[in-house]
């Protein structure tokens, strides 16, 4: 395919340029100074970042689909089937438990939130204050009902009864339960012409990623535009108020990417250096579209083309690990709720830090089925339990949400690679 | 406290020092004398509490007729003229005195009104001033009263020709006195203690705890936040303090669960206290009414018409929120006692 390709590109050379590490590094930096310096220009050029990022995920959905019920309908066809489910069902908990015990203890032993000083809680309240969080209600009459359902609406979320609708609606996680039911059917069919439609949404998958190979030559644009409209909306003094939790979110993000970058690299065999090339392109995307399904195609080339893990394996596991287990999100409560917890100066004791390990694993899985400041709410289902209040802090997190979404989304896409490669085996 | 601005405080009844110069009328007064006598007669309609030396009780409508109608007879009498200055007499005495008395609590109350480098300012000295300039008269600010009740006593016993002094309507006080129409339609709010409250929520709505308060809510003693309290939260503790200030300190630190007053003072907290907002929620109760009006005697029913025309004629109507806006600036100079 390559072939074909080369008759509409002249300059081959220029064109792998625009994918190697000095490009990005380049268009990262410009966006960087554009973002924090002319947050004017940042508005100006942010249209071409939500259009690389609408391409990205016109993709998504297609691939979600064929990906998904191929990969498991040739896995019930091949009847190793059962291994996976075995190796999935073990590891996405448990990994889920590590990454949220590894966040409660960093939290925990830095202690954002402790002993703020005066003119901090000065600033934060002040951007309370801001927000307008005054409650505005009638002592008599009907009860409003609130929109926000937690757990329910994860269980709502998940059963489609109108795929059409789910998927013009893009509601992934309706979409993802239909693939799976759809290819474990596929599988169980035991005809020949089952043939014809493996191949015809194996055809679909490629001609997909293709599209998605083509979109990694405009990244740099993509991503000098995508990061400057993020810094611009980055609030400098709710920052620096915040510093101590920001850093430590960060920190924690750091360790476990540093540690899934260590299991990637022992389960693929290959060199530290390639596994990184091979890490590049996941992280990069992540960290500039804030979209762990727009990063979806990319983890599963990463895993697949590059690392040579297994691809049906791959197909499979990546979406559900990204889409289900949420890890950037588990990561980001159980520091938040830490946060909060510090904040309020409460002492919660080794139950309650078990409340919140388990309690941020559930609100992190939850936010599988939302987007946007419904996200950041989901803290309630940990904060609940521990009665604390959410509606002054959420307007603090949701403050700093431009910086710490990103690198959610990194963890989301990371540790769920990781967690792939901990179930996928090495083709041989 | 007592306090004296502007003008001095004069101890002695409006309208006596016309009183002294109508006793030496002689025959040969022409014009001149009559139209003072018809002053006087009318300036007699409402204070008749002037002749009686005790101001809380003031002439009674019967008493005041029959010298109104004596002395119309023998003014019209004497000459048909003075028709011209047939002046309803509430708006005659200030008038005629070239100058208008209002009484304002003695203690600041930002924003409405307080003491900045000497100057008087704030909302209600505000309307207080463009009052005074529409009726075309000086103003005076009386700040002899400590209580709110104090200013509302003042207006009764006509020491003022009016009050703004963020004085609320309540039905106690209508009885005794007049109240224009809302200047400022506040409702009644509540501050509470997040950590207390989401104690209490239990997996229901804010609203619902709200609605089924439990717990110590703090109110100022001997205010109508009292008996509001019993009214709308029963299942509530009263907690009574004597200060307002205490009662917030109490809030932030979690020793009640929520205080009670109109929700300007209770948005004005959080504004106060940016430091202590983390702490605090502050509830906008809409089915409940605490509005500002201006006070006036009860007989000053011409005043009360045109300070009902100057209140509807207001640019801009206020809120609570453009209160709070506009006046902002006085908390970043009177920096607020920290807890």
């Amino acid at each position: 395919m390559v072939t074909s390709a080369n008759a509409y590109v002249p300059r081959q050379a220029a064109m792998a340029w625009l994918r190697s590490p000095w490009a990005i590094a380049i268009s990262s930096g410009v966006g960087i100074f554009i973002g924090i310096r002319l947050p004017q220009a940042a508005t100006w050029i942010a249209p071409f970042g939500t259009v690389y990022l609408g391409l990205l995920k016109m993709c998504v959905l297609p691939m979600l689909l064929s990906a998904i019920t191929n990969s498991l309908g040739r896995l019930m066809q091949s009847r190793d089937a059962r291994q996976y489910v075995q190796r999935m069902a073990m590891v996405f908990p448990l990994s889920l438990l590590a990454v949220s015990a590894i966040a409660v203890a960093m939290a925990a032993l830095a202690g954002p939130g402790r002993n703020l000083t005066g003119e901090t809680l000065k600033t934060l309240g002040v951007l309370v204050n801001q927000s307008g969080i005054d409650l505005e209600m009638a002592l008599s009459g009907p009860i409003p009902t609130d929109a926000t359902g937690g757990v329910t609406t994860l269980v709502d979320s998940l059963v489609p009864d109108n795929i059409f609708a789910a998927l013009s609606e893009g509601q992934t996680l309706k979409v993802l339960l239909f693939a799976m039911i759809f290819g474990v059917s596929l599988g169980l069919v035991k005809a020949p012409t089952t043939a014809a439609l493996f191949d015809t949404l194996d055809s679909l998958y490629r001609a997909f990623n293709q599209i998605i190979h083509g979109l990694t030559y405009l990244l740099p644009l993509g991503l000098c535009s995508l990061l400057a409209g993020q810094l611009s909306q980055v609030g400098i003094g709710v920052l620096l108020s915040m510093v101590d939790f920001v850093g430590v979110a960060i920190a924690t993000f750091a360790l476990v990417y540093l540690i899934c970058t260590l299991i990637i690299w022992r389960r693929s065999g290959t060199g530290l250096w390639s596994t990184l090339l091979a890490l590049k392109d996941p992280t990069i995307l992540s960290l500039a579209t804030s979209s762990s399904l727009a990063c979806l195609p990319a983890a599963i080339t990463s895993l697949s083309g590059h690392l040579k893990f297994n691809p049906q394996t791959t197909h499979l596991v990546t979406p559900l690990a990204i889409t289900l287990c949420r890890f950037g999100s588990v990561i980001y409560f159980a520091s938040a709720t830490l946060f909060v917890v510090q904040l309020y100066q409460r002492d919660l004791g080794l139950a309650g830090l078990g409340i919140v390990i388990l309690g941020s694993i559930l609100a992190g899985m939850a936010t599988s089925g939302v987007t946007g400041i419904l996200t950041l709410t989901m803290l309630g289902l940990v904060l609940d339990p521990l009665k604390l209040p959410l509606e002054a802090v959420l307007v603090l997190f949701i403050a700093i949400d431009p910086l710490m979404d990103p690198f959610r989304t990194l963890g989301i896409v990371h540790t769920g690679m990781a967690a792939t490669a901990l179930v996928a085996d090495r083709e041989t | 406290m007592v306090r004296k601005l502007a003008v001095t405080q004069r101890p002695e009844p409006l309208g006596n020092g016309v009183g002294v110069n109508a006793t030496p009328v002689g025959w040969q007064a022409s014009l001149r004398v009559g139209c003072l006598l018809l002053l006087v007669a009318l300036l007699g309609f409402g204070p008749g509490a002037q002749a009686d030396p005790s101001p809380s009780t003031p002439a009674t409508p019967g008493a005041m007729a029959v010298s109104t109608a004596s002395v119309q007879g023998r003014a019209t009498s004497a000459l048909g003229e003075a028709v011209e200055s047939a002046m309803p007499p509430d708006m005659q005495r200030i008038l005629a005195r070239g100058k208008l008395t209002v009484a304002v609590l003695g203690q600041d109350n930002a924003p409405f009104f307080v003491e900045q480098e000497g100057q008087l300012t704030g909302l209600d000295i505000q309307l207080a001033r463009s009052l005074a300039e529409q009726l075309g008269v000086t103003l005076e600010i009386t700040r002899l009263a400590t209580t709110f009740d104090q200013v509302v006593d003042m207006v009764y016993g006509q020491r003022a020709d009016l009050a703004i002094s963020k004085i609320s309507r309540t039905l106690k006080r209508a009885q005794r006195v007049r109240f224009s129409r809302p200047y400022l339609r506040m409702r009644q709010g509540l501050l509470v203690n997040r950590l207390q409250l989401a104690e209490q929520v239990q997996g229901r709505s804010m609203v619902e705890t709200i609605r089924d308060l439990r717990g110590k809510v703090g109110v100022i003693k001997g205010s109508s936040y009292v008996g509001f309290l019993k009214q709308k939260f029963p299942q509530a503790t009263i907690v009574e303090y004597p200060a307002w200030e205490a009662i917030v300190d109490a809030v932030v630190q979690g020793d009640i669960l929520a205080a009670y007053r109109d929700e300007l003072e209770i948005k004005k907290v959080v504004r106060t206290q940016p430091d202590a907002a983390l702490q605090l929620q502050t509830i906008a109760l809409t089915d409940t009414q605490d509005s500002l009006a201006v006070v006036l005697p009860w007989s000053s029913t011409h005043l009360l018409a045109v300070v009902d025309q100057a209140l509807e004629t207001l640019t801009t109507p206020y809120t609570v929120d453009t209160v709070l806006d506009e006046y902002a600036h006085y908390w970043d100079l009177h920096s607020p006692q920290q807890p």
